[in-house]
């Protein structure tokens, strides 16, 4: 591919998003494609990628959106994200991707895609705790060379570059430049032409379901518990009305009523009363 | 990186006028470990990559 005036490489969009796998094989993907675009321009002396404000902010929103607001991200001159804990606790390293499809890419179709993982960092403290650096850098548009988009040495662990430069005008050199996948790649960098299906969109809160309709079963175990709530009630107020009447007349069950007592008194020749 | 840079100076083919260099940087640290550098050497090479090139392009 051939590059601009200025040595920066023009792309037709840039994307962010995920590649879902089954079985290691990609299977489906789902890229978004940002509102603004840069050229890229390739700078060993930059540590990881650097991207124009408004872009990182783009970029951060759904980076942040994926990772629950997991990351810190700096809005400063040079400003990166951070992760409290390992990078391998953040499953958004892992999974996600930038798309570049470059303007002038040869063959045809070809883009590429480059992990998160790459540009990802484990810092080690004294206590044992570790810190994920991600080296996505906010770049001030102001500055001249904040215009684009910057792959930096970090790319190149997982890429190879080939860069041609053509001094026959001298007044008007030109860059060419080629770009594989490293020998030494070990995050599942891509290049190439393959199309994936488009899979589940993960900026987007999946829908929460309808409350349930209370069923049929529902509302009769409501009557049911009802009934049974109306019923221990009754029992309870039997229950309440049987002790009050034993209260207010305790030896009731010890009147001898006077027939009886006549009854007794022959029986027993006791003396009758009157 | 970009060609009006002095550094080309001295790798312009004298007959062609073209400078070709091809990057590829070492890995110091991965994600999963934490033994430090992984001894994968850089691939830096200032004039002739097609070995280089050759190479990448039949993978």
């Amino acid at each position: 591919m051939s590059s601009l005036f200025n040595y920066s490489y023009p792309l037709d969009n840039f994307g962010f998003g995920v590649v879902y796998s089954v079985d290691t094989v990609d299977s489906s993907s789902y890229f978004y494609n940002m509102s603004n675009s840069y050229p890229v321009e390739f700078a060993t002396n930059f540590m990881g990628l650097g991207l124009p404000a408004s872009l990182y902010q783009e970029v951060i929103s759904l980076l942040k959106f994926v990772t629950n607001n997991g990351i810190q991200c700096s809005n400063t001159l040079d400003g990166i994200c951070t992760h409290p804990g390992a990078c391998s606790d953040l499953s958004a390293i892992s999974d996600y991707y930038f798309m570049f499809n470059f303007n002038s890419s040869e063959p045809e179709g070809h883009y590429m895609r480059v992990p998160i993982a790459a540009f990802a960092t484990v810092v080690k403290h004294t206590g044992g705790d570790s810190t994920c650096n991600i080296w996505i850098s906010y770049l001030d548009e102001l500055a001249t060379q904040s215009q684009n988009i910057i792959l930096g040495g970090m790319f190149f662990q997982e890429f190879f570059g080939v860069f041609k430069n053509d001094y026959n005008d001298i007044q008007d050199p030109t860059q060419s430049a080629q770009l594989f996948v490293g020998q030494n790649s070990i995050y599942n960098a891509y290049i190439g032409n393959e199309i994936l299906p488009e899979g589940t969109n993960p900026f987007i809160t999946p829908p929460t379901p309808p409350p349930e309709e209370p069923g049929f079963s529902v509302v009769w175990i409501v009557v049911l518990s009802c009934v049974c709530a109306l019923l221990l009630g009754f029992l309870g107020f039997a229950l309440y009305r049987w002790k009050t009447a034993q209260v207010a007349n305790p030896r009731g069950s010890q009147l001898v009523y006077n027939d009886n007592l006549e009854k007794a008194t022959e029986k027993d020749g006791l003396i009758g009363v009157e | 990186m970009g060609p009006t840079s002095y550094i080309w100076d001295g790798f312009v083919d004298p007959e062609t006028f073209i400078a070709t260099y091809s990057i590829e940087i070492a890995r110091t640290t991965t994600l999963s470990s934490d033994l430090g550098a992984t001894q994968i050497p850089s691939n830096i090479t200032f004039g002739k990559s097609s070995e280089a090139i050759a190479y990448y392009a039949g993978k």
